[in-house]
């Protein structure tokens, strides 16, 4: 553990570029509350599909994609919309993730803008050496199985392009609700749930802390791909507000999802407290949630004072499990697994995924060109020949009116 | 329509459209009088591209095949095809109502009215909702009617088009001042000639690859459970060759046809063919392999889509037999390739016995069928019901 006692500084950390991407209807509205929280030196996007939710957005930057796929309106629930509007504004989101380095994405999943575009932003930033770390809701059960599946399928490309994923499902969040608690309530918890991760982020590496921890702690502990995020907040207030807030964390229904790792490799826990916050305290929380997650090689803690939160403190967790020695492990996420052969078929799928994704939005690459020798080939996107005045023939992210041989990196001879 | 009545079958096709004049004799025998073709350029993966040019070339057709059969046409079955047509499930339930727990008419057609309510958004149409079967208490049966049970669910599978593009379909033949009598869509019209009654209750998966798409229709129970589109066709394979040949689109066309083999021989994967053949400038020598690896990429892609548009019958093993038919199954080697790739025989295509020995072609196969589809709606019960449901369709395309 290295900790290092600093006293306090009202400085930002300096030159790093935070940026919160809310995709789709979802996104925008956590968006909001987010924007509420007055963080500095933190920049927020929205992007969607549908300009009347746009035109009605007081974020500055915001992203209005697919203007020729949706014609401005909404995805209608179709990823397939959603991904093939975020290709079609691809350099308007890379401009947007360019030389960001840390990179929020917040999304609800099992919709058209989220579900599709979402998974492309995260590419095209860690693409631009980004670290990306993803929030998204997924849809209450009762929304059918086949939202299920899709907001599934979403969150599988997700986790393949973002170095954590957190899916905060619905249901699970109103779990701990009242019976009078009504669809508002769990979309109110899923936002607060999402900014409270986000605030916590962002105060740990923009503000010196008690203990400080700077963007390369976060960095090193998404280093290497991991199978399952750990993700969970708690908080307390009162005497013994440190208690219980553990206790708070403890019923954290974000770690208790089925059968939600009991280990951790490695955590990184973010204490917000009042300037009544003692050392002895801050190592009773560092042994108490090491405990709790049996964490086996690293755990950091950082800690904030923030003259508002006096007899108050806010642990936030955020952890990888099931770590892989190279960084070639498919999945990071909190998706349940079921078993090795289920994770290993998972993994293949998402390899495919990410290729596919890859040779539909860059160019090929060089050593491609150079193996095929016979000829250099045109920017993929124009080999169309006699489809060229037609739209493009979207299938899983592929124009399939692009030649086979050209997609597969086949080798014809001449 | 009773006595001898003439009607014309339009297949609008992506390379051509084709028609087909029936005679239709006292509501039962159908004899084909008349065929007429006329090459399109202005549709494009089965969507029309320009509606007026489109509707020359339907008319030079229908006059044609009018002047070989020398009769008067007097309505139109229009095939109808494109990216747009998109199809799903729905499932529709109902208690048994009567106290001796045996399924009534009314309950069955409580079940079916409840899968139909479905709506879709205004921009689309209807075109067929078929009936894929029901569940007793979660037992299928496509007879449900006497049987015991307390719950029954009726499973549909519903097709839908583009609304605009439909209307473009239509217009084409109204602008010739024929009427539309029937609107099917194609993947289900190549089934009809093409299969066999024991296919068709086994489980049989009909495949048309046509110029510009591939339509495919599922049959179980002799129904219906899953058709589409896909915007896939031969002319993917003549601009693949051109592209990874470097020929013009006519050059790899015609060496498609002449050389294109999905599966080579040892000899022939060592050898290579002439482009043009009289070894004069510009003719160039091509390895065989060169044209297989294009054609099989493609092939293969278009297959592994089929396969995950029907990944669950063919996980369950319910597709027993696969039966290919459009232009591009005159592919060399096309059918061993299938039988390869989905581990289910592939037969050579027979035509039912009704059909000419002339017209048995692959690519006759929907537009036969559209004709085959109109005899049975003849046959099965009056016409006032059934143009009134085109008239329906019709009527929200225009908003009559």
């Amino acid at each position: 553990m290295e900790q290092r006692l600093s006293t306090p500084n009202t400085q930002g950390s300096h030159g790093l570029k935070i940026k919160v991407a809310g995709i789709g209807g979802a996104g925008i509205n956590a968006l909001y509350k987010l924007c509420l929280e007055n963080i500095p030196s933190v920049e927020f996007c929205a992007m969607d599909c549908d300009a009347n939710i746009l035109s009605q957005c007081t974020i500055d930057e915001k992203i209005l994609l697919g203007r020729k796929n949706t014609r401005s309106m909404s995805a209608g629930g179709d990823s397939a919309a959603g991904e093939a509007s975020a290709i079609e504004d691809l350099d308007a989101i890379k401009n947007a993730v360019a030389s960001v380095d840390l990179l929020f994405i917040i999304a609800g999943l099992g919709g058209g803008t989220g579900g599709g575009a979402a998974p492309i932003v995260a590419h095209c930033a860690a693409e631009g050496g980004a670290k990306v770390i993803s929030f998204c809701t997924m849809p209450f059960e009762v929304e059918g199985a086949q939202k299920k599946a899709e907001a599934q399928e979403s969150l599988r490309k997700l986790e393949l392009e973002s170095d954590a994923t957190i899916p905060l499902p619905n249901d699970i969040l109103l779990r701990n609700a009242s019976a009078e608690a009504g669809l508002l309530d769990a979309f109110l918890k899923a936002d607060t749930c999402m900014s409270m991760a986000v605030k916590s982020i962002c105060k740990m590496l923009l503000c010196t802390g008690l203990i400080n921890i700077d963007f390369a702690v976060v960095k090193s502990l998404f280093a290497k791909k991991s199978k399952r995020t750990i993700f969970g907040v708690g908080c307390g207030d009162g005497e013994d507000c440190v208690n219980a807030a553990l206790a708070d964390l403890s019923k954290c229904p974000l770690l208790n999802l089925p059968k939600a790792p009991e280990k951790a490799d490695n955590v990184l826990i973010n204490v917000i407290c009042g300037a009544d916050m003692g050392m002895n305290k801050l190592q009773y929380i560092l042994e108490s949630v090491s405990n709790m997650f049996s964490a086996k090689e690293k755990v950091r803690i950082g800690a904030i004072v923030d003259e508002s939160y006096k007899g108050r403190v806010e642990i936030c967790v955020i952890g990888a499990s099931g770590i892989s020695d190279g960084t070639q492990a498919a999945f990071s996420g909190a998706t349940p697994v079921k078993n090795a052969e289920h994770f290993e078929e998972k993994s293949k799928h998402g390899e495919r995924i990410k290729a596919k994704i890859k040779k539909k939005i860059f160019k090929p690459k060089p050593e491609t060109e150079t193996e095929q020798s016979e000829f250099a080939f045109m920017q993929m996107s124009k080999q169309r020949g006699f489809f060229e005045d037609t739209e493009p023939n979207l299938y899983r992210g592929e124009d399939l009116d692009v030649p086979t041989f050209m997609r597969k990196n086949i080798k014809i001879p001449l | 329509m009773n006595d001898s009545k003439t009607i014309a079958a339009l297949d609008v096709g992506t390379g051509k459209m084709q028609v087909f004049i029936g005679e239709i004799i006292d509501g039962k025998l159908l004899n084909i009088v008349g065929l007429g073709q006329n090459s399109v350029s202005d549709v494009k993966k089965g969507d029309i591209m320009d509606v007026s040019k489109a509707a020359a070339s339907a008319q030079a057709a229908l006059s044609n095949a009018e002047k070989t059969s020398g009769a008067r046409i007097g309505g139109v079955c229009l095939g109808i095809s494109g990216t747009h047509i998109r199809g799903f499930r729905n499932v529709g339930s109902a208690n048994v109502s009567g106290a001796d727990g045996i399924v009534g008419a009314e309950d069955i057609r409580r079940a079916c009215l409840d899968a139909q309510s479905k709506s879709i958004s205004d921009d689309k149409v209807f075109i067929h909702n078929i009936c894929c079967g029901y569940y007793l208490d979660g037992e299928y049966t496509t007879e449900p009617l006497g049987k015991k049970a307390s719950h029954i669910d009726a499973e549909f599978y519903m097709l839908y088009g583009d609304s605009e593009k439909v209307a473009d379909a239509i217009h084409i033949v109204e602008s010739f001042g024929l009427e539309v009598k029937y609107l099917v869509v194609n993947a289900l019209a190549a089934t009809r000639m093409v299969t066999t009654f024991r296919q068709r209750q086994d489980g049989v998966l009909v495949l048309d690859i046509g110029c510009g798409t591939t339509d495919y229709a599922f049959i179980k129970h002799d129904r219906t459970f899953q058709a589409g589109t896909i915007p896939v066709g031969g002319d993917h394979f003549t601009n693949d060759m051109s592209f990874g040949l470097r020929m013009s689109r006519k050059n790899a066309e015609k060496l498609k046809r002449r050389f294109g083999k999905l599966i080579l021989t040892q000899e022939e994967a060592e050898s290579s063919i002439w482009t043009e053949g009289d070894k004069q400038i510009g003719d160039r020598s091509i390895p065989l392999l060169s044209i297989t690896k294009i054609l099989r990429a493609r092939m293969g892609e278009l297959f592994g889509i089929v396969r995950n548009e029907l990944e669950d019958f063919f996980v369950d093993g319910d597709v027993k037999e696969i039966v290919i038919v459009g232009g591009t199954s005159r592919m060399q080697g096309i059918r061993t390739f299938a039988q390869e790739f989905f581990g289910v025989p592939c037969f050579e295509t027979k035509f039912s016995a009704r059909v000419k020995p002339t017209l048995c072609h692959p690519e006759y196969a929907a537009a036969l069928g559209l004709l085959d589809y109109t005899l049975a709606r003849v046959e099965a019960d009056g016409t006032d019901k059934k143009h009134s449901s085109l008239r329906t369709i019709i009527s929200k395309i225009f908003k009559i």
